[in-house]
């Protein structure tokens, strides 16, 4: 299956952003090194097998259900991924269209 | 010979050196105490990871625990062997990360290597670096191993020609601060480090704190520098108030005295007039009478020239500037006439104001004054109106009355005129006017029209009238001629006995009931007037109490039982409007439906 370009982008954006986040609760001791090394493992384990916004955004909200400081990357990459459908579906719509007028 | 290439291998302690330092560096800002050796690792190389923008690398790392030496060794040694063409010896060309990577290393390593050549020892003299913050020792140590790296001809043999020289900062920081943990270390790169010391290093503000310094120092000389002006100018100013005393005293003096006596001359020197200018001024006024002649005596030329001199002896340093403050005097006098005229026209202007706002407060009480006897002017011209009017209209209505009742002529005279004086007099406002309706009109209109004008007096007149023996039926007679009946048809009516007393009780009734829905009471005097009537003498407890009929309308009307006594009792009772006004509603209709009448 041929994955997005963009949203291969948007993913290692995305791992970017838990990467930080992790290291950010370490330095402030929120978290242990167990505790991050469990969450990283989660991450590892379920991001790799997202393969589209959607699928991404439902492991984006189960990580934040269990470690609420990955909210914001969840609410952020929400409102992006509206606008990515959005645009995606544009598109779609788009191609509909011409291949309308090119099929006619 | 660059350490790492094919001449000069990495060796093994070396390796591990770099390694330790590296971890040191890595793992240096990650403040965990708890955290082991291995664990702090794993995290340092999480964090190098991510400054690389390698999100995804970085939490595999993390996820899988991989033991940081091995990562770091293994990525250090690729590094450094990769960095040169085994071949060649040429440098490889790296990816930026490689690049960064390696320069991390090269640095790291470059110190540790003095510190292996130079086998520095002891510790660094805190005092050097005293009353600064970790931040800021960790900048200045950076700053002085950049210095010292740049200055060590080996190292920069040993540099990648693209290095920049720009110290990474957070790997230099740390690492010397891991390295300086070594006392051998420390205290041979002590003296390296204190030699090569470099104000400007200097906290960065500092610099600004000095010229912040410098401008108040700068601003507070001018401040003392205007402030002394300002102190010459008080003292100027007071010279100058001093000599107008002396000017005024002198002339004062000279003008009524030519003779300077002790006495004078201890009250003027009391005065503080300073001798050297008395001098002058005397010398002045000899020379004065002996160019004149006035003050009786015989001067030569002689006198002239020996008076001139003394003049000029007498005019000390002192007295020159004396005369230079007497001439400023002189304009500031002139100065101070002209604000005193200034203040005068002000004072002038200004009580002209006030004089124009107390006439304008003036006029505005006048005006209100006006306004309220106007106001009064205006009530008594409405009440004298209303009068006249009602006055007018009142001999209009009796005039017709008598014309038809003649023989009533005193009684309607006096009655209407008694009662329309009565109402006018208690009832002149504007209300009255806008209905148009004054003395008799507004009187007839409230028999079967009650409007809340309506007085408790109101209410038993009009029962007292009714219980008039000489004229029963002039309400009646009102209402109908109002109705637009002539009087001929209203003779005829009036032959009609029961029509006449229906529609007396009719027009009762209506007028209690609104009497009483709007809080008027019926009282001894409504219920005597009542009573007194015709058909209300036949009106009496017991048939209150005992009529079937009454009790079922008022039940009807109220929705309430009556009792036997309740009805007399509710018809006295003050305050149940409900059922007060549903019982005359009763007893009107009861009265014609018996035919009491």
């Amino acid at each position: 299956m041929d994955v997005n370009p963009d949203f291969v982008v948007q993913k290692k954006e995305i791992e970017l952003s838990l990467a930080r986040t992790i290291l950010t609760q370490l330095e402030s001791k929120a978290i242990t090194y167990q505790q991050s090394q469990e969450i990283a493992k989660f991450i590892v384990l379920h991001i790799n097998n997202t393969s589209n916004t959607q699928q991404l955004l439902a492991f984006l909200q189960s990580l934040a259900l269990k470690w609420n400081f990955f909210q914001g990357i969840y609410d952020l990459y929400r409102l992006k991924a509206g606008e990515i459908v959005k645009t995606h579906k544009e598109l779609e719509e788009t191609k509909e269209k011409l291949s309308t007028i090119t099929n006619t | 010979m660059p350490v790492g290439s094919p001449d000069r291998p990495i060796s093994p302690a070396e390796q591990a050196g770099v390694i330790r330092v590296a971890v040191g560096v890595e793992t240096g800002s990650v403040a965990d105490a708890t955290m082991t050796d291995a664990e702090r690792a794993n995290v340092g190389s999480f964090k190098m990871l991510v400054d690389q923008q390698e999100g995804g690398r970085a939490l595999e790392v993390l996820a899988t625990g991989f033991n940081h030496a091995t990562t770091w060794e293994s990525t250090a040694e690729r590094q450094i062997q990769t960095g040169f063409d085994a071949t060649t010896g040429d440098r490889k060309a790296r990816s930026p990360t490689e690049t960064d990577n390696f320069r991390r290393v090269r640095e790291t390593q470059d110190v540790y290597n003095e510190y292996l050549k130079s086998g520095y020892e002891g510790l660094i003299d805190e005092s050097a670096y005293g009353g600064k913050s970790i931040r800021q020792k960790q900048d200045m140590l950076a700053g002085q191993a950049e210095d010292f790296i740049k200055s060590n001809a080996a190292i920069a043999d040993a540099l990648p020609k693209d290095w920049t020289g720009n110290v990474d900062r957070y790997v230099m920081r740390d690492a010397v601060e891991r390295v300086l943990k070594d006392p051998v270390f420390r205290k041979q790169l002590t003296e390296r480090l204190n030699g090569l010391f470099d104000p400007a290093s200097l906290p960065k503000d500092l610099e600004a704190q000095l010229l912040t310094a410098e401008n108040k120092l700068n601003s507070t000389s001018q401040e003392v520098i205007r402030l002394e002006g300002l102190q010459s100018q008080d003292e100027a100013e007071k010279n100058r108030q001093q000599a107008r005393k002396i000017k005024f005293d002198t002339e004062s003096y000279t003008s009524s005295n030519g003779i300077v006596g002790g006495t004078k001359k201890e009250v003027l020197e009391n005065l503080g007039i300073d001798s050297e200018i008395l001098a002058y001024k005397q010398a002045q006024k000899h020379l004065v009478e002996v160019i004149t002649g006035l003050g009786g005596g015989r001067y030569t030329t002689a006198d002239r020239t020996a008076a001139e001199a003394a003049v000029r002896t007498a005019k000390t340093p002192k007295v020159e500037e004396h005369e230079i403050l007497l001439n400023e005097s002189g304009d500031i006098n002139t100065k101070f006439k002209d604000v005193e005229r200034s203040l005068a026209t002000t004072a002038t202007e200004l009580l002209a104001k006030r004089g124009q706002r107390t006439s304008v407060k003036t006029e505005a009480d006048n005006l209100a004054h006006q306004r309220r006897a106007k106001s009064q002017e205006f009530s008594d011209e409405v009440t004298g109106a209303i009068r006249k009017t009602a006055q007018e209209y009142l001999v209009a209505r009796a005039r017709k009355l008598i014309s038809e009742y003649p023989q009533y002529k005193t009684e309607i005279t006096a009655s209407l005129k008694a009662e329309a004086d009565e109402k006018i007099k208690a009832q002149a406002d504007s209300r009255w006017i806008e209905e148009r309706e004054e003395g008799w009109l507004w009187r007839k209109r409230t028999v079967y029209s009650y409007n809340e004008k309506m007085t408790q007096w109101d209410v038993d007149n009009v029962l007292n009238s009714l219980s008039t023996q000489g004229n029963p039926d002039m309400f009646v007679e009102t209402f109908l001629t109002d109705a637009g009946l002539t009087v001929e048809q209203i003779a005829q009516l009036k032959q009609d006995k029961g029509f006449m007393e229906a529609q007396r009780s009719s027009l009762v009734a209506k007028l209690l009931t609104a009497h009483v829905a709007a809080g008027g009471q019926i009282n001894e005097t409504t219920q005597s007037a009542l009573r007194m009537t015709p058909w209300g003498k036949k009106v009496s407890a017991e048939w209150i109490n005992n009529s079937s009929e009454a009790k079922q309308e008022v039940e009807r009307l109220t929705g309430k039982p009556v009792s036997e006594n309740s009805l007399e009792d509710v018809f006295k009772k003050k305050g149940s409007k409900g059922l007060v006004a549903a019982l005359l509603l009763a007893l009107g209709i009861a009265m014609v439906g018996k035919g009491i009448f």
